[in-house]
């Protein structure tokens, strides 16, 4: 099971047929299965709402970027979080697959992604056709890096972009859900 | 019966430009659009075939038994949608059916009747993108007549449908999967945390009781 939200204990859990990420089938359209590592929570409105798997929020809640606390003990370590949209512009038609919401790399273990180095600015999510899935997935990275931004948005590729820059399996991953 | 079905086909070999109605033999409107499709297409082409007699249905699928010399038709046209077709009219009868491949769809029957009708392998299939190949509604580009675009777009519109409902399913799941694990985590802590408090006024208590032992007392004595 992966589980990405607040837990006490950084669970290295495999993923198993029940886990929500398979379910949503978040694993296969943008993500590698992986074994979950690290803890990443990420809250919404000033510590109002926080993102468990498939939840629902609106796009007023989603308006400014959210918290995104990475767990662990080694300040030394750090990581990098994409977020995506699978499902743009329409789910039945993601011809934008993967829409590239907010790249910051350089994250310090057990700080925020306020601490790490914005490549991407967080641009809120406002779909405008049918149900889409918001992906945020989190990539140790082996040293500080340098990354050099992809110069749009659409068709981003996460998996590409992990093997570019030597980033492995993601460590952990968090999706939610959003209509207009 | 098979010359009941010699006789339609020669009727509408005769009278290619209008769609009898009585050679939509199923009967649903769609499956009848399809064979009217497969009547339409190659009626130049088929008189060799048709004017054969029908071969035995052994190397068929039962299914098509109830009418052996359309579906013969049908499968050489519906497998293809190419005219190679053509190419094998020359050929003695039963070879159509060795030649033309299967196409990856579930079942030959369906194929001929209707290529859309292959309903519960939709029904799994979350991701819009693996759809689309058994889906195509381009068979039959020629056809013209008025029925063929309202049928593609309400096809189109069904798949779409039950590619959403397929979502949705996924969705449910993954969120009650999701529910699930954070109930059992939450209780988990809940319990942890309960014990902890236990032990914690325990802990208060015990050091409560010592602390009046050694508290500070008045005394009378003074120095001077």
């Amino acid at each position: 099971m992966s589980s990405s939200s607040s837990r006490a204990r950084a669970s290295s859990l495999s993923l198993g047929h029940n886990d929500p990420l398979v379910l949503g089938r978040v694993i296969g359209d943008v993500l590698d299965p992986f074994t979950s590592s690290v803890n990443m929570r990420v809250v919404y409105g000033n510590n109002i709402q926080e993102v468990i798997n498939c939840c629902e929020l609106r796009p007023s809640q989603i308006i400014n970027k959210p918290r995104v606390e990475v767990g662990g003990h080694d300040l030394r370590t750090f990581y990098t979080l994409i977020m995506v949209d699978p499902d743009a512009p329409s789910p039945c038609n993601p011809s934008e697959r993967e829409y590239l919401h907010w790249l910051v790399i350089n994250i310090p273990e057990t700080t925020e992604a306020n601490f790490g180095e914005e490549i991407v600015p967080y641009e809120s999510p406002r779909p405008t056709a049918g149900i889409h899935r918001i992906v945020f997935v989190l990539f140790r990275q082996t040293g500080r890096q340098s990354v050099h931004g992809p110069g749009w948005r659409q068709n981003f590729n996460t998996r590409d972009f992990a093997e570019f820059y030597n980033l492995g399996l993601p460590v952990s991953a968090l999706y939610f859900i959003c209509k207009r | 019966m098979e010359e009941v079905w010699k006789d339609i086909n020669l009727a509408s070999l005769n009278d290619h430009s209008t769609r009898p109605s009585s050679s939509s033999s199923s009967s649903s409107s769609a499956a009848a659009f399809i064979f009217q499709d497969f009547l339409a297409r190659p009626f130049t082409i088929n008189t060799t075939t048709n004017s054969d007699p029908p071969p035995s249905p052994s190397p068929s699928p039962s299914p098509l038994s109830p009418a052996p010399p359309q579906s013969l038709t049908a499968l050489s046209l519906g497998c293809h949608h190419r005219p190679i077709n053509r190419n094998h009219h020359h050929h003695p009868h039963h070879n159509p059916f060795g030649h033309h491949p299967h196409p990856a769809a579930p079942s030959p029957p369906s194929t001929t009747k209707l290529p859309y009708s292959s309903s519960p392998l939709f029904d799994t299939l979350p991701s819009s993108s693996s759809l689309p190949c058994f889906a195509t509604t381009n068979r039959f580009p020629e056809t013209s007549s008025d029925p063929a675009p309202t049928l593609d777009r309400r096809n189109k519109r069904m798949i779409k449908n039950r590619e959403s409902a397929a979502r949705s399913r996924a969705r449910k799941q993954a969120y009650t999967s999701e529910l699930q694990l954070k109930v059992d985590h939450l209780l988990e802590e809940n319990a942890r945390l309960k014990r902890q408090q236990q032990k914690l006024c325990e802990a208060a208590v015990l050091n409560h009781q010592q602390k009046k032992k050694s508290a500070l007392y008045r005394t009378f004595t003074a120095p001077f």
